[in-house]
């Protein structure tokens, strides 16, 4: 039986860098203990032998006929922005990304 | 109400005849809802002037002895990750809270093209991700069977909107089971259709490979007359199926079930289920028996890899989806003071920290746990083989069978706050709806029975990729020659 991963504190920084997750310490335990949980249950999945070879393939995503190539009239500056929590000349405000 | 129908069919056939007016119906519905649902919670809001401009339009439209359409009159709630031009949707997360939808989803636009009246909005858990409307940030929703106990989900506003006769129809979607296992929960009847049956344009993305536009009703004649309404092809999206033939013509055609081979899996009908929904399940087969069909014990060995597999797939995938909230396209923005002094925690950063309730988060690490490079091959990809052996393992079984039954839930409703901190357990919830959602094949749950404390307890059908007709055929003969359907909560 191979030893379970763990989520130590360095993956679990490393996974909300990449998620774009930050939390405070106490609910940051939380979620390690949550997905401790998860993941040690999970890898079962690692041990089983799925024998698929030469098994017809499945249907799960069957893509319809392609719509035909033509433009159509884009949704308007004023529609795109609508919804933005901050905007300024007809643009996104975004965030800063180069220290000044 | 008492005077007006209340099923779909009904109501539209009502209209169509001139025997109701189309206001009649908006007002009585908005009447009721303002009187049953402070309790019950399961609009967030509610489209009125839509819905009563919509049914004036019929209304003089059938007094200048125009044809309506086949859902005339009918109001229908839809849930809160679907858009509606200019209303508000907010998939049940603080992070859309202010999001106002710039264009309507094709499935709900053609109902409306078919003369259905869209009445609002129902609740659900966070972005789909739950299974009993708990994780929502908007709102409570109760059970109307018993208001300490959870209405299921994620679907569970939609469910307890038609339970408690606010509406006959209402639109939810199903990932894992979110339409089918709210329908058993509040005793009223869930389609989730064939993967790409009815197009997700419009859909708030959960996990776009297991994404489907569902329904709940009281009936599966009411469903066939949903599902026709809004099926087809859409050059919006590129997973939508060709338009299939209708099926609600196929329910007359059937008064029995001789010569139909149903298929009763041995993983999905015993380890971990409750008693009392085996043994209704049991009893319902029974019934089925006596109406003429032919059982077969068969296995789903797959079907104890479902779990697993269902979660890191459907994970990965979101993780995936919801990286479009950054906090400046759309959606929440943090104002954290933070902003714009420490360097290493930026706008997106603090923005889905703040957005984001726990559930969503714990399921977004998940996932990007699961496709991220070191561990992709262990879990993800492991998880791809065990969905594409759980579709070996039914394309061989609809070879012996022309459906499958099992309970639609391993327990009845439970109560609210049960196994909150154990986020495993509340996954095994779904063990007996995520095959279908793995195989992308249609399933519909309909009451069977009741608990000796007379909460509702549901059965599942699957059939083939596209044999959704046979699924609401069964049920819709079931329903002929049983009551369960019929039973109303006390509110």
């Amino acid at each position: 039986m191979p030893k379970p991963l763990a989520i130590d504190d360095a993956l679990l920084a490393h996974l909300g860098e990449l998620a774009r997750i930050r939390l405070p310490a106490d609910r940051q335990e939380e979620l390690r203990g949550k997905l401790q949980q998860l993941v040690s249950a999970f890898s079962s999945l690692g041990e089983v032998d799925f024998d698929v070879d030469g098994a017809p393939e499945a249907r799960t995503v069957t893509p319809a006929e392609l719509r035909a190539d033509e433009a159509e009239t884009p949704p308007s500056v004023a529609d795109v922005l609508s919804n933005a929590p901050q905007t300024a000349a007809d643009c996104f405000v975004v965030a800063r990304v180069i220290e000044p | 109400m008492s005077n007006t129908p209340t099923s779909a069919t009904a109501i539209a056939r009502a209209i169509q005849n001139g025997e109701v007016r189309a206001t009649d119906i908006v007002t009585a519905q908005l009447d009721r809802i303002q009187r049953v649902d402070p309790e019950l919670g399961a609009f967030c809001s509610t489209f009125s002037e839509r819905a009563q401009q919509g049914a004036a339009r019929l209304d003089e439209r059938q007094k200048a002895g125009e044809q309506l359409g086949p859902l005339a009159g009918v109001t229908i709630g839809s849930k809160d990750n679907l858009l509606v031009t200019g209303e508000p949707a907010s998939a049940g997360s603080k992070m859309l809270a202010t999001f106002c939808a710039p264009f309507t989803a094709t499935s709900l636009q053609r109902l409306e093209q078919h003369g259905g009246l869209l009445l609002g909005r129902t609740n659900m858990d966070e972005f789909g991700m739950g299974s009993t409307t708990e994780t929502s940030s908007v709102q409570k929703t109760r059970n109307p069977f018993g208001h300490d106990l959870v209405p299921g989900g994620s679907s569970g506003g939609s469910a307890a909107a038609v339970a408690a006769d606010l509406c006959p129809i209402a639109v939810g979607s199903d990932t894992g089971g979110s339409v089918r296992q709210p329908a058993a929960l509040c005793g009223v009847t869930g389609l989730k259709p064939t993967y790409g049956r009815v197009p997700r344009y419009g859909l708030i993305a959960y996990a776009s490979s297991l994404d489907c536009v569902g329904a709940l009703a009281r009936t599966a004649e009411d469903l066939a007359l949903w599902l026709d309404c809004c099926s087809g092809q859409d050059g919006a999206d590129a997973t939508s199926l060709p338009t299939p033939e209708p099926v609600a013509k196929l329910l007359g055609e059937r008064q029995d079930l001789r010569g139909l081979r149903i298929g009763v899996p041995r993983e999905l009908n015993g380890e971990g289920i409750d008693p009392e929904v085996l043994a209704a399940t049991q009893k319902a087969i029974s019934q089925m028996r006596d109406l003429g069909a032919e059982f077969i014990d068969c296995a789903l060995p797959s079907a104890k890899h479902a779990v697993p597999a269902y979660y890191l797939l459907a994970t990965a995938e979101a993780a995936s989806n919801l990286a479009r909230y950054d906090g400046v396209h759309y959606g929440l923005r943090s104002e954290h003071e933070a902003l714009g002094q420490q360097s290493s925690i930026d706008t997106t950063t603090l923005s889905r920290s703040e957005g984001f309730g726990p559930e969503v988060q714990l399921r977004i690490m998940l996932g990007t746990f699961a496709s991220s490079y070191g561990y992709s091959a262990q879990f993800y990809e492991r998880a791809r083989l065990a969905r594409r052996a759980l579709q070996c393992e039914f394309q061989g079984l609809f070879e012996q069978c022309d459906v499958l039954l099992s309970p639609t839930s391993p327990t009845a409703a439970p109560h609210f706050g049960d196994k909150q901190d154990d986020p495993l357990a509340r996954y095994m919830w779904d063990a007996l709806t995520v095959p279908a959602s793995l195989a992308g094949i249609p399933a519909i749950s309909m009451p069977c029975d009741q608990t000796s404390d007379g909460r509702p307890i549901g059965l599942q059908a699957m059939a083939k990729h596209g044999n959704d007709g046979l699924a609401l055929q069964l049920a819709h003969v079931f329903q002929q020659h049983s009551e369960h359907h019929l039973r109303r909560p006390q509110l």
